[in-house]
């Protein structure tokens, strides 16, 4: 009886200890990424000109798995603060667009178009004066026509087009009226090409999305590569290399090689030239 | 030691602000110097002549290098090396970097010889050394030093075995030599079996799984059961992915007797080296080639001695934990280090400079780079570093020392902050970080006023105001697809497929609604619903009424079975009728009798259930047949004869 006793008193004790010491463990565990406190830090940092401080403090919680828009967001502004001073280094403006990048897929609703044309504008003088040319890559169609709208957008109008599609369909084939045959055959034509359209570039968009991942070209030049990784031979007219901020999609990994599609181009980059953007949040905030 | 390095950090200091001033690399005078490694060799034995070029500037590569020789010498090479120092004479700091170029010369036949100079041209200036004499002698005849190299390390020939150089004590083997007394066999060299009777080289590399820059010791051993041996057509294992320190072997090492399977072998290690792997994954450090040439081992075809390869070993690379990774961590910064650091002076006018000197020292591939401590007003030019370091018993360690020239445009009292270097301890596995204060310095304000911001003043920044800075986490969602729900695409189609299906399907069964209507209105399934519903009548032993529906019911059947319209026929010519139409004269009688039965039933006024009911009867006899005529018929191929 008295063992039975002093045995429920231990575990209400070790029951009692992990409610009360979990909390504190997970508060621990939680204080020590504390992104918000970061990204203060590194503000702060960077007004007195510690930049090496803030880049590798915001870095550091990046290699801890924290992906966030804001914190891509400040990693950026510690990139170009850094770029902008005497401490800077080879790179930084192509970080700078990875971490822009990076935050606008995970915000889209950002706008940080202006603030990318102005550092890839940036880094194309920076090339100019280096006496390299302006590389004009054309974008490929099918990604270029797919990205007009959102995969959602395009999965929307396919839903449309199904309505559409189920009204005519029905009109057609069942009510048996001149006025309802008429409208049921537009109905029909209009919903079949919007559900094919709609359809079609939403699975697209889809497949480019399971595919393949973004990444940000982060040195002066990535030179393209063939599959065994030799330099690919330089023919005139068609670039060597792959400029410092230029945004690619990785299809592919292999000893320390990435198969990429930059445009219409196919080619492989050293994997350690590149920035792969994270796409997905792993803070959720309201 | 210590005191050496607080004096040249002195002087260094003091020259800070002259150094400063040179804003751009200025080519200085070229300082050349030859040096051969002997005046004298053997037909077939290699000597090296280097080719030293040390300059106050930047040096940058050299191009069109030059080494000529007359005929019978060959020449290879050259192999370029490069050198940066820091010197500090008067108190005048100087930066020095230099090239050295190795070739390696060799003669096919004796006499003296008259070589180079050689010469390299750097950025349009000509470095050249000086003619060098040599003699070659016949093989044989000169006189072997007895130990150690007389050149401190042949690049073109790690092992000394390529051609005819003074041979190392106790290895290469002498092939006429008696056998070593057996030693006892050291546990680096002892193995369960002998891969090979007569020779074989064996690999070693330890440790196997590391983190990104921990070092590996790569280790290499011969065994030859035939007898003494040399190295012939030696070549290192490929090591890509790795950074090598190649371990300077000792310059004399005995051989070792290791009893194998009941056999003598003469075991040597051949080749010791530090591997840092420079990338992740799995590294392959390759095969190391061994000729082994002695009277005992039959040559390979095509090739100058017995070919042996080593076992490729890989090793399993990855990044060192996050958890527990300090800021300002840079992957592959492994070992364990030490920072001091000296400054100098403490006490200077805004605007001008300091020296900051910083020893890095310990075990492992030494960084080249330290977390600085950046600060508004103080800037940190790139630094000089000269390196002392060494590969020993499987360790690489030694010392980097770095110099910055620091400018100070902040006034007051400036407190500098520490160097900083995280690196990861892969001994205690847990990372540590090296840490040297420089302290705080006075600066006088000058003309110059407020301290300049780090930033550069560039006169169209428009990088300026580009990104306001966030210190808030704001919203963000996971993004999610629509065509990542379950069943979208079935959705997407579920609308027009369930209206094309139904529609389909309400077709669909109409049709068989139709179709079935039809099957049930036959001639034949008409005679049968026929007598059917007579029960009634029969019953009631109504026999007209039975003997009206069972005529009905025959006509029925002979319309089905044979498409004859009986009720228009003569009863008289029934049964040829229906003989013609091949139905079977028995049958066609009983038709043409029970027709005749019918006929007379419709007279009967009384009722008679068993008259009724044997008309009935007859009248299923008679149409069963009739039916069962249809199906054989419609059974049989068509133009069959009928029973």
């Amino acid at each position: 009886m008295k063992r039975t006793l002093r045995a429920r008193w231990l575990w209400a004790g070790i029951a009692l200890a992990l409610v009360l010491g979990l909390p504190c463990l997970s508060a621990r565990a939680a204080d020590d990424v504390a992104p918000a406190a970061v990204l203060k830090q590194a503000a702060a940092a960077v007004e007195r000109g510690a930049f090496d401080e803030a880049v590798d403090a915001l870095e550091l919680l990046g290699d801890r798995g924290v992906v966030h828009p804001d914190v891509s967001y400040a990693r950026a502004h510690a990139y170009v603060a850094r770029a902008r001073s005497r401490a800077r280094r080879s790179g930084d403006l192509g970080r700078a667009v990875a971490a822009l990048e990076e935050s606008r897929w995970l915000r889209p609703d950002d706008e940080l178009e202006r603030p990318l044309e102005v550092l890839r504008a940036e880094i194309a003088k920076e090339r100019a004066r280096e006496g390299n040319t302006e590389i004009v890559q054309r974008p490929a169609l099918g990604r270029a026509v797919t990205e007009l709208f959102s995969e959602n957008t395009w999965l929307t109008l396919a839903l449309i087009g199904e309505a559409a599609l189920t009204f005519g369909l029905f009109a057609l084939l069942n009510i048996k009226r001149r006025g309802y045959e008429i409208a049921g055959a537009v109905s029909t034509g209009v919903g079949l090409l919007l559900t094919l359209l709609g359809g079609g570039f939403g699975y697209a968009a889809r497949q480019y999305r399971l595919v393949s991942e973004p990444a940000v070209v982060v040195v002066a030049q990535a030179r393209l590569l063939d599959s065994e990784g030799r330099a690919l031979p330089t023919v005139k007219g068609s670039p060597s290399g792959v400029p410092e901020g230029a945004l690619v999609y990785v299809r592919q990994r292999r000893e320390g090689r990435a198969r990429v599609e930059w445009g219409s181009l196919e080619a492989w980059l050293d994997v350690g030239q590149l920035r792969r953007l994270q796409t997905t949040p792993t803070i959720i905030t309201n | 030691m210590r005191r050496a390095f607080a004096i040249g950090t002195l002087c260094s200091a003091s020259a800070a602000v002259a150094v400063l001033s040179v804003a751009a690399p200025v080519r200085a005078e070229l300082r050349v110097s030859t040096q051969i490694s002997t005046r004298q060799i053997e037909v077939g034995e290699e000597l090296t002549v280097q080719l030293s070029v040390m300059s106050d500037g930047d040096l940058g590569s050299p191009t069109s290098t030059r080494l000529t020789g007359p005929p019978g010498l060959s020449v290879r090479g050259p192999r370029v090396g490069s050198q940066s120092q820091v010197s500090i004479v008067n108190g005048r700091m100087t930066r020095s970097t230099g090239v050295n170029l190795t070739w390696g010369v060799s003669a096919n036949r004796p006499g003296t010889y008259r070589l180079g100079p050689p010469t390299a041209d750097f950025g349009g200036e000509r470095a050249q050394g000086q003619v060098i004499t040599i003699e070659v002698v016949p093989a044989g005849t000169r006189q072997r030093p007895n130990r150690g190299f007389p050149f401190p390390f042949d690049p073109f020939d790690p092992f000394g075995q390529m051609g005819g150089r003074p041979r190392l004590p106790g290895f290469p083997f002498d092939p006429d030599a008696e056998e070593p007394a057996a030693p006892q066999v050291p546990p680096e060299y002892q193995l369960e079996h002998a891969p090979d009777p007569i020779a074989f080289l064996i690999a070693k590399a330890a440790p196997k799984e590391v983190v990104l820059g921990q070092a590996v010791t790569f280790k290499a051993y011969t065994y030859g059961s035939r007898g003494g041996y040399e190295g012939v057509d030696v070549s290192e294992p490929g090591r890509d992915g790795f950074l090598a320190y190649p371990v300077e072997m000792p310059p004399q090492m005995n051989a070792v007797v290791v009893p194998l399977d009941n056999t003598n072998f003469f075991a040597r290690q051949v080749s010791e080296m530090v591997l840092f792997p420079i990338r992740t994954g799995t590294l392959r450090i390759g095969a190391m080639r061994f000729g082994f040439g002695g009277r005992g081992y039959p040559a390979t075809p095509g090739a100058p001695g017995l070919i042996r390869q080593s076992n490729p070993i890989d090793i399993r690379v990855v990044e060192p934990p996050v958890a527990g990774r300090p800021a300002g961590y840079r992957l592959g910064d492994v070992g364990n280090y030490t920072l001091t650091a000296q400054v100098d002076p403490r006490k200077i006018k805004q605007g001008d400079s300091i020296a900051v000197v910083a020893k890095l020292e310990g075990t492992g591939n030494l960084p080249s780079k330290l977390a600085l401590p950046q600060q508004n007003g103080v800037e940190f030019a790139d630094p000089t570093s000269i390196d002392k370091i060494s590969a020993e018993n499987g360790r690489v360690h030694g010392s980097r020392v770095f110099t910055y020239v620091v400018r100070v445009d902040a006034p007051g009292s400036v407190d500098l902050g520490e160097l900083r270097l995280p690196y990861y301890n892969a001994d205690k596995r847990r990372y540590e970080i090296a840490k040297a204060s420089l302290g705080r310095i006075d600066v006088e304000a000058g003309d110059k006023g407020k301290a300049p911001s780090a930033v550069q003043a560039l006169p169209e920044d428009r990088l300026k105001s580009l990104l306001t800075p966030r210190t808030e986490l704001g919203s963000a969602r996971e993004a999610s697809y629509l065509s990542d729900r379950p069943f979208f695409w079935a959705w997407l189609l579920a609308g027009p497929g369930l209206i094309v299906g139904g529609t389909g399907l309400s077709r669909l069964a109409r049709r068989a609604r139709e179709r079935l209507r039809q099957q049930q209105s036959t001639p034949e399934r008409l005679a049968l619903r026929e007598l059917e519903l007579l029960n009634t009548a029969v019953k009631n032993g109504d026999v007209a009424l039975v003997g009206a529906g069972v005529e009905r019911a025959v006509h029925f059947a002979i319309e089905g079975v044979t498409l004859l319209k009986s009720r228009g026929v003569l009863r008289s010519e029934l049964a040829r009728e229906l003989e013609r139409r091949s139905v079977a004269s028995d049958l066609a009688a009983s038709v043409v009798s029970l027709l005749e039965a019918t006929e007379a039933a419709r007279f009967v006024r009384e009722a008679s259930p068993s008259e009724a009911a044997e008309l009935h009867t007859q009248g299923f006899a008679v149409v069963r047949r009739l039916t069962a005529l249809g199906r054989r018929k419609s059974a049989e191929p068509s133009g069959s004869p009928t029973a």
